[in-house]
């Protein structure tokens, strides 16, 4: 009836052999669980007295837990079933379900008192076996009621193991929008796809938390899309947990193979690679088996078990998915055809050209047609280097969306609430720089709902709205993609980095400006104190941050907080390379180019048409009054006054303002380069650009034009 | 600890940085103008087409201007030295480039109440050695970017 | 080997017999509490390698001491010990961040390939 595998004591034929020492054993128990059933007899007492009293209620409840624990461990079988009935019965008291009647404590006090006896038994030298139980259990079974009673379990003894399916058998799956998404943007960047199936070892008793274990251990080094059966919410039977399937996508497989199988008490571990296109070309699909399979026992009891050689065999093997493939809109690719099919089209016009002059044309006519193919050819040309760097734009919605969810799953772990709102989604960037900006952008809004949004309870407390905010954006400027991240939290601690800072010895720490301090928050050691709570595991402290942006994507990261009300924090990076169709500009000496996006048309103003102070001027232009700004004046520190000047309408967003410029020189394609801060104190430009010839041209941001004053 | 540090000459004092800071060493030429550059910024460099701001040292800290007719130093020694700071390249007009020089970091003292002229917060500490006084130069706070001040290593 | 394990659950007698296989085993039983409050102190102080957890403990009860653990130390190697049926708790703590857990009551090679387990992540 009662499992003696796990005896120390009761039954000398299982147990531990050599160490321990049993006399020890036995006296140490008997001590204990004396004092324990006294104190049980005690309790009871008091509990009758004062039936509703909760604590009682617990107390009673652990000292029959452990009574069945210790019991159990040493082979006293029939004390420790008595003890888990009554265990049982009050853990229904204990959560409200079975009121403490009459028969209730009847029937716990009979067990109280037989376990009592048992305990004068054994301590006399004797055991449980001789004593009858059936009568208190039953008087247990009955006061219990139907109020949830089931069988005592009776050791480590699992439960029926799911029978294993032959390899190559097909499951059904089915993935839902949201999966396949994550699948989608998987693929594009060229992860593994990965089916991993885990057996429960038999000896395992509780299956589901083994189950969680592999599934948090999977969590940690991939992303798991689908889990089959469901580990979300209560568990139902717990056999039906002993095989588990994982879909997973991950660019290391050999992690995952480590992870899985870093788990005890798993009997096995299948890792096969599967096709993106199984499921990305249909809804609904059977999962079949496909590229090499491998798979490894991890015994239990030998835990130096290592992965075994076939492993290394079939990470080797060729992937059924294709890995240095890109995912390109077809709009994109349709653009380049086109181009393309211009080149063509200008290629025979030249080559008829060497024609025309071998049957004698004229040398004046051939010039005309070679400058004119070749102007044409110049512009395909041009063209087909932005579409082929269109090609490798992709829009940041691929980084962006995985926010909700990781807000989400935040705001669960960590008891917070929070609205997310992004805007921008579409800006594209640089395929190769995805990766290197999903982390430092994730971690940033770890961090905002890690310190920056208070408890729900604390916000009302402050006069703030339940729900905390947060808000991610992207935008181009020129040559630059701007991205923000706000919170309206509490803000970083300044004063707190300013203690920081002197306690590190930073020179002139105590004087340094709130911007300054800021920036200290990037050097590594003030991270450390971030790093703290990451959930993860993998920890990216704001100093990773910083190098990542600043050093790898040579771009910048900018800091801005009000105590209270929240922080943001700013990332400008450059686009890789980017040209532009610009026109291009003189004001006095130096040359300047506008996106010809921005430039609504050009026009001539005379200076009657100029109304206005200084400073403030304005003109007419179709129907409404619009700014007038001129290079002199905003770089030269002054403006030049003649009847007519040229100028230029500028539009940015919704506004639009003249700009007088010295020049009007020419459209080109420029190649836009980031621009240094020091050389753009007042942000007047989004980039610089040298021309063959070597001279410095600076690209013109024009938001300026909503600026009220300079 | 024995640093090397990279010495250069600037209106009769001598300034150094940490060689870890020094890119490259070149003549002033080809430097081109900018539209309202900040008071210490001179120009920039065209270099493999990296476009890298010049900034005049003496402007910066607020030394006496060089004297057209007497110029403080031989023309032909002056030189660009060419920092990274921050990941970005910089470049610093000096009036000549000295030789390296190995100092202790103990024997750099940060107690700089007299500087020989010009702002005491670009320097980081005063060494003080036979040939005379080499005072280290905080760069970060020169190129006016304070997101790299140094974590306590060589004094400061 | 060697590695330095706490002990914490409020039966002494369960002390003794994990006490009694660690050491068999070569491992340093760094300490031993008998609540959750004094689980916690101990880890604060003697910073173990592994923490031996029982889920049910008076005064702090086993999840609460874990948590408090992992806000000490977030890298910290907590086992979970814990009688059947307790399934809802232990996935709690796993999703805290408990390395493995073991079902009372357990037997020798269980306990000790869980820990070796666990000191190698």
């Amino acid at each position: 009836m009662s499992d003696k595998s796990a005896g120390y004591g009761g039954d000398k034929s299982a147990g531990y052999g050599g160490g321990i020492d049993e006399s020890r054993l036995r006296r140490a128990f008997l001590e204990e669980a004396d004092e324990l059933s006294q104190k049980l007899g005690a309790s009871l007492m008091s509990l009758d007295a004062d039936r509703a009293n909760a604590q009682l209620v617990n107390e009673v409840f652990r000292l029959t837990h452990s009574l069945k624990s210790e019991s159990a461990l040493m082979g006293f079988g029939v004390l420790s079933e008595l003890a888990h009935r009554m265990e049982d019965v009050l853990g229904l008291v204990r959560s409200g379900a079975l009121p403490l009647g009459k028969p209730v404590m009847e029937a716990v006090f009979s067990g109280a008192d037989l376990i009592a006896e048992m305990m004068s038994a054994i301590s006399r030298g004797g055991s449980d076996a001789e004593f009858a139980t059936a009568a208190v259990l039953g008087a247990l079974s009955t006061a219990a009621g139907g109020a949830g009673t089931g069988p005592a379990a009776s050791g480590p003894a699992g439960g029926p193991v799911a029978p294993a399916l032959p390899p190559g058998e097909v499951e059904q799956v089915t993935l839902g929008e949201f999966e396949l998404a994550q699948l989608a943007e998987s693929r594009d960047r060229g992860e593994d796809f990965l089916r991993v199936t885990v057996i429960v070892d038999e000896a395992e008793p509780m299956k589901f938390p083994r189950a969680w274990l592999v599934f948090s251990a999977l969590e940690a080094v991939s992303n798991v899309v689908k889990v089959v059966p469901p580990l979300e919410g209560d568990p139902v039977e717990d056999s039906r947990y002993g095989r588990m399937t994982f879909l997973l996508t991950a660019d290391d497989e050999k992690g995952v193979v480590r992870a899985a199988t870093g788990v005890d008490q798993i009997a096995e571990v299948k890792v096969e690679r599967c096709r993106f296109d199984d499921f990305l070309s249909r809804a609904t699909s059977a999962l079949a088996a496909s590229a090499a399979a491998a798979t490894m026992r991890a015994s239990p009891g030998h835990p130096s078990a290592g992965i075994p050689a076939g492993l290394a065999a079939a990470a080797a093997a060729p992937t059924a998915a294709e890995r240095t493939s890109i995912r390109v809109d077809t709009k994109k690719l349709d653009d380049l055809w086109s181009l393309i099919a211009e080149l063509v089209l200008h290629k025979s016009r030249i080559a008829r050209l060497s024609e025309d002059v071998g049957h004698g044309m004229d040398a004046q006519t051939v010039r005309e047609e070679l400058v004119e193919a070749f102007d044409s050819l110049d512009k395909i040309s041009g063209g087909m280097q932005q579409a082929m760097m269109d090609t490798r734009m992709i829009p940041i919605s691929v980084i962006f969306s995985k926010f909700p969810r990781l807000v989400r799953d935040l705001c669960r772990k960590l008891g917070k609430s929070v609205d997310l709102v992004v805007s921008g989604e579409d800006t594209e960037i640089d395929r190769s720089i995805v990766e290197a900006l999903a982390d430092p952008l994730t971690h940033i809004i770890r961090n905002s709902l890690d310190h920056g949004i208070e408890f729900p309870e604390e916000r009302v407390r402050r006069g703030k709205s339940e729900k905390g905010r947060v808000s991610v954006s992207a935008r181009r400027q020129g040559g630059t993609i701007v991205i923000e991240l706000a919170d309206d939290g509490r803000g970083i601690d300044v004063p707190g980095i300013r203690r920081k800072a002197v306690e590190m010895g930073i020179p002139g720490a105590g004087t340094l400006a709130e911007a300054q301090l800021l920036d200290l928050v990037f050097l590594p050691g003030f991270s450390t104190k971030e790093v703290v709570t990451d959930l993860s595991g993998r920890g990216v402290g704001m100093d990773v941050v910083a190098t990542r942006v600043r050093t790898d994507l040579k771009g910048d990261v900018a800091l801005r907080t009000e105590a209270d009300r929240g922080t943001q924090v700013t990332l400008f990076l450059p686009l890789t390379l980017t040209i532009v169709n610009a026109l291009l500009v003189r004001g006095g000496a130096q040359l300047y180019a506008l996106p010809l996006t921005e430039v609504d048309s050009t026009a001539k103003l005379t200076s009657s048409e100029i109304r206005g102070e200084e400073g403030r001027e304005n003109a007419a232009w179709m129907d409404e009054d619009i700014p007038v700004f001129s290079l002199g004046a905003l770089f030269e520190g002054g403006r030049r006054r003649s009847d007519e000047c040229f100028a230029l309408v500028l539009r940015h967003r919704d506004r639009k303002a003249f700009l007088v410029v010295d020049e009007l020189i020419e459209e080109r394609e420029v190649v836009i380069k980031p621009v240094d801060d020091l050389l753009n104190s007042q942000r007047m430009f989004s980039g610089v650009s040298v021309l063959e010839n070597g001279k410095l041209v600076f690209i013109l941001d024009t938001s300026f034009i909503r600026r009220e004053k300079f | 600890m024995r640093r090397r540090y990279v010495s250069f000459g600037l209106g009769g004092g001598r300034y150094c940085v940490p060689v870890e800071q020094v890119l490259q060493i070149l003549r002033l030429e080809g430097l081109i103008e900018i539209p309202k550059p900040p008071p210490f910024v001179i120009g920039v460099l065209n270099l493999r087409g990296d476009i890298i701001p010049v900034v005049s040292l003496r402007a910066r800290l607020e030394l006496p201007p060089e004297k057209a007719a007497r110029p403080a130093g031989d023309p032909r020694k002056r030189r660009v030295v060419i920092t990274r700071v921050g990941g970005k390249p910089y470049g610093l007009d000096v009036d000549e480039v000295r030789e390296i020089v190995e100092i202790e970091d103990d024997g750099i003292t940060t107690d700089a109440t007299t500087v020989l002229g010009g702002r005491a917060e670009f320097i980081l500490g005063i060494a003080q050695r036979e040939e005379g006084v080499y005072m280290v130069l905080d760069l970060a706070r020169v190129l006016g970017s304070s997101r790299d001040i140094p974590l306590p290593g060589p004094p400061g | 080997m060697g590695a330095n394990i706490l002990i914490a659950d409020d039966l002494s007698f369960m002390r003794m017999i994990q006490k009694e296989i660690l050491t068999e085993r070569g491992y340093t039983v760094a300490g031993e509490a008998s609540d959750g409050i004094e689980a916690v102190e101990k880890f604060k102080t003697l910073r173990p390698d592994l923490v031996l957890l029982d889920i049910t403990m008076p005064n702090m009860n086993g999840l609460e001491a874990m948590r408090k653990i992992f806000s000490i130390d977030p890298r910290a190697r907590v086992i979970m010990c814990s009688a059947l049926g307790q399934q809802n708790l232990i996935v709690e703590a796993i999703k805290a961040g408990v390395k493995d857990f073991i079902v009372k009551p357990f037997k020798p090679e269980r306990i000790l390939s869980a820990i070796e387990k666990a000191l190698r992540s």
